[in-house]
């Protein structure tokens, strides 16, 4: 995987931003579109083994979904489990598109989680 | 588990999953391909979720061709599209520096679905990378207790993808 | 079965050879000769470990078979003739070696023709065996071929159940199974009681390697008909005999 520093670094400082606003977040991610895990930061308890790729598999089944029913790109998918939440969101930045996943417990608020990860999003896309 | 209409192909990357589903799909297949961020295999995309095919049957039910990704990382997806599958086509480029080690991985992926139902392995690239030869794999093969076809096919042809399907077929006819 | 049956089926005979005795570099250049010289032998040679059709000795080796079968011929391959039978000096060269083979070769497939040779069980119809292994190209040369050897890739066969499942003729599958053995590629199995549904039987008490297959658990059935359908839309042949 070739990335440049910088791009790394903003990742890495997109990362920091979320864990320290989202009330309940339990670990962000932000991996390839091909499934390649480029930073994360992990709480206690959280397991994020394999998260890359299946965010890169949801995204891209995402970006399917949308196409078909003609609704444009897939910007993000949300997943809402019993325990909690996971919103994977593209991040796309010239160098490559990337995905961010942020993994939530149920205390977090979705309002805030998806206000926060766009705005990191966002500022990734443009770092 | 019921069966349902569907064929897979795995395989590594390169190796002409979506290829061969485009060669005999009815409908452009659809994929989820993404751009490749392995510096270590030159093509530019690799599939990530699933290459989809298909081929109507004369009452109107559909059969299902689907592609896997081929990286063990999505191993997740091969358990996920194995279900039900009448059978698996496993793709090999001969032309990569350890395609016996790449077959042991799709053999152990899906070791299930192989001692359900068929198996075939298609070698590509045989022409200009003759080794390892087919023998080599058909003892590979019985290494891990299994006998299926293995042959030299190249999917861009229309006619050996569907040859690779009868091979299917033939073995799970009564 | 004459000693022409080999020939007649426009197939070459498979034969097989085995190396004892020779130094290693000499054995790894034979073997290599063998191999290039496959297309202009009149028949197809591959090594076998022993109970070969042909012994290949060194000078020092004892030219009498071990197994005690005489009908074995045995071709010594050194720098002096020992004058004890077929023999070829060293260094080996191409054109000598292709005309030993071809002459040994047919003084083999002679003797299988009388019922004679290296160890050879007849395989009766009836009889259900098990394929060890994907066979190789030697043995899969007819295309018909592919097909049977795809139809006991999955299953236990005997000849008679390998021409009811395919357009091959009784003696297409008869040779088939007599060359699959000859090769080492087959495993009798107990007479299972007639059961088309049931998993593979298990290997008789004698057999070499037991099947290592993982058990197949229980799947449904295939939709009645699907099979037929898929076939029909691919633009094949029907299955089965035709």
């Amino acid at each position: 995987m070739n990335t440049t520093p910088r791009l790394r670094l903003a990742a890495e400082s997109a990362i920091d931003t979320l864990m320290r606003e989202i009330k309940g977040v339990k670990a962000v991610v932000i991996s390839t579109e091909d499934g390649l895990e480029l930073a994360a930061r992990v709480e206690n308890t959280a397991q994020v083994a394999r998260l890359s790729a299946i965010a890169s598999s949801l995204a891209a089944l995402g970006a399917v979904a949308g196409e078909e029913s003609q609704l444009g790109q897939c910007d993000n998918v949300a997943i809402e489990a019993t325990h909690g939440h996971i919103l994977m969101l593209q991040a796309r930045h010239p160098e490559m598109t990337l995905i961010v996943s942020v993994v939530t417990s149920r205390e977090a608020i979705i309002g805030q989680v998806l206000y926060f990860a766009k705005q990191a999003t966002l500022l990734l896309q443009q770092a | 588990m019921t069966v349902e209409h569907k064929i897979l192909f795995t395989g590594t990357m390169g190796a002409g999953k979506t290829t061969a589903i485009g060669a005999v799909s009815e409908i452009p297949p659809v994929s989820t391909d993404v751009r490749n961020s392995d510096t270590s295999v030159a093509k530019a995309t690799t599939t990530v979720g699933l290459d989809y095919g298909e081929l109507t049957l004369d009452n109107g039910d559909k059969l299902r061709l689907y592609g896997t990704p081929g990286q063990m990382r999505f191993d997740f997806m091969w358990r996920i599209l194995a279900r039900g599958a009448l059978g698996v086509v496993i793709l090999v480029d001969n032309s990569r520096p350890d395609p016996l080690a790449d077959l042991d991985i799709y053999l152990d992926g899906f070791a299930e679905l192989i001692a359900q139902t068929a198996c075939v392995v298609a070698v590509g690239r045989m022409e200009k990378h003759p080794n390892p030869g087919l023998d080599a794999y058909a003892k590979r093969m019985e290494d891990k207790g299994v006998v299926c076809p293995v042959l030299a096919a190249n999917v861009t042809d229309a006619r050996q993808v569907v040859q690779l399907l009868e091979l299917l077929l033939l073995q799970l006819e009564a | 079965m004459t000693g022409d049956n080999n020939v007649s089926r426009g197939q070459r005979a498979l034969l097989s050879y085995s190396v004892e005795g020779l130094p290693h570099r000499e054995e790894v250049l034979l073997k290599s000769l063998i191999r290039l010289l496959d297309h202009r032998t009149h028949q197809n040679w591959s090594w076998k470990a022993e109970q070969a059709d042909l012994r290949v000795v060194g000078e020092q080796v004892d030219a009498g078979d071990p197994a005690g079968q005489p009908a074995v011929p045995t071709l010594t391959v050194a720098q002096v003739d020992p004058r004890r039978g077929p023999f070829l000096a060293l260094p080996l060269h191409t054109n000598a070696l292709e005309v030993a083979l071809n002459q040994l070769g047919a003084m083999v497939v002679h003797a299988r023709g009388l019922g004679l040779g290296a160890t050879e069980t007849a395989i009766g119809e009836h009889e259900e065996f098990r394929m060890l292994r994907w066979p190789p190209a030697a043995v899969l040369e007819a295309p018909i071929r592919l097909r049977l050897a795809t139809l006991m890739s999955n299953r236990p066969a005997s000849v008679l159940s390998l021409q009811q499942r395919s357009p091959a003729t009784r003696q297409e599958c008869a040779d088939f199974m007599a060359d699959l053995q000859r090769a080492g590629l087959l495993e009798r199995l107990h007479a299972a009681p007639a059961n088309a549904g049931a998993p593979a039987a298990a290997a008789s008490p004698d057999s070499v390697s037991p099947d290592r297959r993982p058990a197949a658990p229980a799947r449904g059935a295939v939709q009645p008909g699907l099979l037929a359908r898929i076939r029909n839309r691919l633009g094949l042949q029907p299955a089965g005999p035709q």
